[in-house]
């Protein structure tokens, strides 16, 4: 990664964990319901992710860890408790305000890279950008494409590209509105242990420039490199 | 905002060609037929407004064996083929001139046989009074009309058609022929006024009344008065004094039907315009239908491409798009649909327009109303037709919608 183009992309405001909360989430509880039936997916979850942390949610399938990440990444709501994202009660959030804090506030990396296979790798880092203003955005996906090492990449589509280097397009696409929080779903899930680790190390990279990073796994190894690990089991936090 | 979503929705269009123009084609031909048969209906109502002012006159009032249809055209009923005018009619309104009407003339159409150095020919024979060519305007090529007050006896004057077959490139007037066995002269020659069915000209030729009756001996038929109304008088006026006279002369009561009508000039407009406003109604309707199939085609297209991208869908949810956002997106993508099937409709029907109006000899004309409403209606199209898959998307979960393979 070129660090010092990095640098000056990525608005950094310090290198180290602060005490500012990014995520705080108290007493969450979260039901499905379906034909009469009742399912209680999460009991009770108390979180907090400080602004520059690296924190790993880790639980098997089933789980949980999927329907937290979806709440944390305001794709759906909860039933009791509280959720304050970077300060605001997303409760209070409408469908509208909720897409715009999706858009400015969270960066999505998923296992499935998610990227439109007809769009070149440029309009693929552009996409966020239809949605939420960013400045120069043309310059900035460049840019972005450029700390990731996937800048010759650019006009290619995403069937013209391997694994690790569709993951780096998903992440320079999750860093173009420059968002508080980074959400990655099993990051590395469709990628071989070498491309992974790649991966993973673009994510500390981003953690030591300043990025909170959220990283959603059921491997403990990957889980290893966050500083710090949150477990989940049955819904419930495990302490 | 809008910019970027035309652009990403022409992308997505651009994308799969043959879909989309397949998408296209229904709006195409209901745009098609809708610009190219207003365009056609106006030229045709163009021509024969021309037509009728240039060749029959400004004042032209017609009197002939019929009910008057209500609606002021004529009726042409079994009746009235069968029946005929005398000369009483013709007296009736003659009687008018010249407080009411400059001229008037007895017409009666009937054919002959024309033989001219053993070249025969079957024309269309017009027996008329020489007042006729006053009303009328039939452009004179060569030689005079008839004489107005003169018996014009063995006289004949034919149309350049007929001149043609007979004569060849000769000059025809001073000519003798035989009609129908007898022998006359022919002293003008006048442009054609009918046209055969494929563009030809029919074969014409015309009699005095007096001449043709004394010539063959034939009792006095008419089929038609036709009158040159005086530009002072109200064409109301002389309509009303017309059938008082007519009525005396039928002896009717004032109840009854009158077993005649009278057709002014604006009838006759009228009658056209109607007839070509029911078949411009029912192309209309028949473009409607097609637009309403293209509609519901692009419709059909839009829901499958909603069910294609229902994860593309998620991402652009999960990255900041609103419902708002998604629903304008298919919109756009479906109205672009209409207006680029309507944009090449509005080209192929304007194209085939000129070309038919060129090959049918009609005045060039392009309805710029038609190519406005046929923009009109394929946004519309799009709106509607786009609205409901484009509801569906904006309604798909973010989290169901990333889950869907």
């Amino acid at each position: 990664m070129d660090k010092k183009s990095a640098t000056t992309q990525i608005k950094t405001n310090s290198l180290k964990a602060s005490t500012t909360p990014v995520i705080e989430i108290s007493g969450l509880d979260k039901w499905y319901r379906n034909d009469g039936l009742e399912f209680h997916a999460l009991e009770n979850i108390t979180i907090q992710v400080s602004k520059g942390e690296f924190v790993a949610i880790v639980g098997p399938s089933g789980s949980g860890k999927s329907t937290l990440m979806n709440i944390i990444g305001c794709l759906d709501r909860y039933d009791k408790g509280t959720y304050k994202l970077s300060g605001q009660d997303v409760s209070k959030l409408s469908d509208i305000e909720l897409a715009h804090y999706r858009g400015k506030v969270i960066g999505f990396v998923f296992q499935s890279f998610n990227l439109l296979e007809r769009y070149t790798v440029l309009d693929n880092v552009l996409l966020p950008s239809f949605y939420v203003p960013v400045e120069k955005p043309r310059e900035r996906a460049l840019e972005l494409l450029k700390m990731l090492d996937i800048a010759d990449k650019a006009n290619n589509l995403p069937s013209q590209i391997s694994g690790g280097q569709k993951q780096r397009v998903a992440i320079a696409r999750s860093l173009m509105t420059d968002p508080d929080l980074l959400l990655a779903d099993e990051p590395t899930g469709n990628l071989d242990s070498k491309t992974g680790k790649v991966v993973l190390e673009i994510f500390n990279k981003l953690h030591e420039m300043g990025k909170t990073v959220l990283l959603i796994t059921h491997d403990v190894a990957i889980a290893g490199y966050a500083h710090r690990q949150i477990n989940i089991l049955d819904g419930a936090i495990v302490k | 905002m809008i910019t970027k979503l035309v652009k990403v929705a022409l992308r997505d269009i651009l994308a799969n060609k043959m879909r989309s123009f397949l998408t296209v084609l229904g709006i195409l031909i209901g745009i098609s037929s809708v610009t190219m048969m207003v365009s056609i209906g106006g030229s045709a109502e163009e021509y024969i407004n021309q037509s009728i002012t240039s060749k029959l006159g400004k004042n032209l009032v017609m009197i002939q064996p019929g009910k008057q249809s209500s609606g002021g055209g004529v009726s042409i009923s079994f009746s009235a083929v069968l029946s005929n005018f005398t000369d009483i009619e013709y007296g009736a309104v003659k009687n008018l001139v010249p407080e009411y009407i400059d001229y008037v003339s007895r017409r009666l159409n009937t054919t002959a046989l024309i033989n001219y150095a053993g070249n025969e020919e079957v024309a269309l024979l017009f027996v008329v009074d020489p007042e006729y060519f006053r009303i009328v305007d039939i452009q004179l090529q060569s030689g005079r009309y008839f004489r107005i007050g003169s018996d014009n006896a063995k006289e004949v004057i034919i149309g350049q058609g007929l001149a043609r077959k007979l004569f060849k490139m000769q000059e025809a007037v001073g000519k003798r022929i035989t009609i129908n066995a007898r022998d006359f002269v022919v002293v003008g020659v006048v442009e054609d006024v009918g046209q055969a069915a494929f563009g030809g000209n029919v074969l014409e030729a015309y009699f005095d009344t007096r001449t043709y009756r004394d010539s063959f001996n034939k009792p006095a038929t008419v089929n038609a008065v036709v009158i040159g109304a005086k530009e002072t008088v109200p064409i109301d006026v002389l309509k009303k004094q017309l059938d008082r006279n007519l009525r005396t002369a039928h002896n009717l009561l004032p109840k009854e039907d009158a077993d005649f009508s009278i057709t002014t000039q604006a009838d006759i407009i009228e009658t056209s315009a109607t007839i070509l406003g029911t078949v411009t109604l029912f192309i209309t309707v028949i473009s409607a239908i097609s637009l309403l199939v293209g509609g519901i085609g692009i419709m059909n297209i839009m829901l499958v491409s909603v069910k294609e991208r229902v994860k593309e869908i998620g991402l652009r949810k999960a990255i900041g798009a609103t419902n708002q956002d998604i629903q304008t997106q298919i919109l756009i993508e479906s109205v672009l649909f209409s207006l680029i099937g309507g944009a090449l409709g509005i080209v192929l029907g304007v194209a085939s327009a000129l070309v038919i109006e060129q090959l049918g000899g009609l005045p060039l004309f392009i309805s710029t109303n038609a190519v406005i409403t046929s923009l009109g209606v394929s946004s519309f199209v799009g709106i509607v037709f786009g609205l409901y898959p484009a509801i569906q998307a904006g309604r798909l979960s973010p989290i169901e919608a990333l889950r869907s393979n």
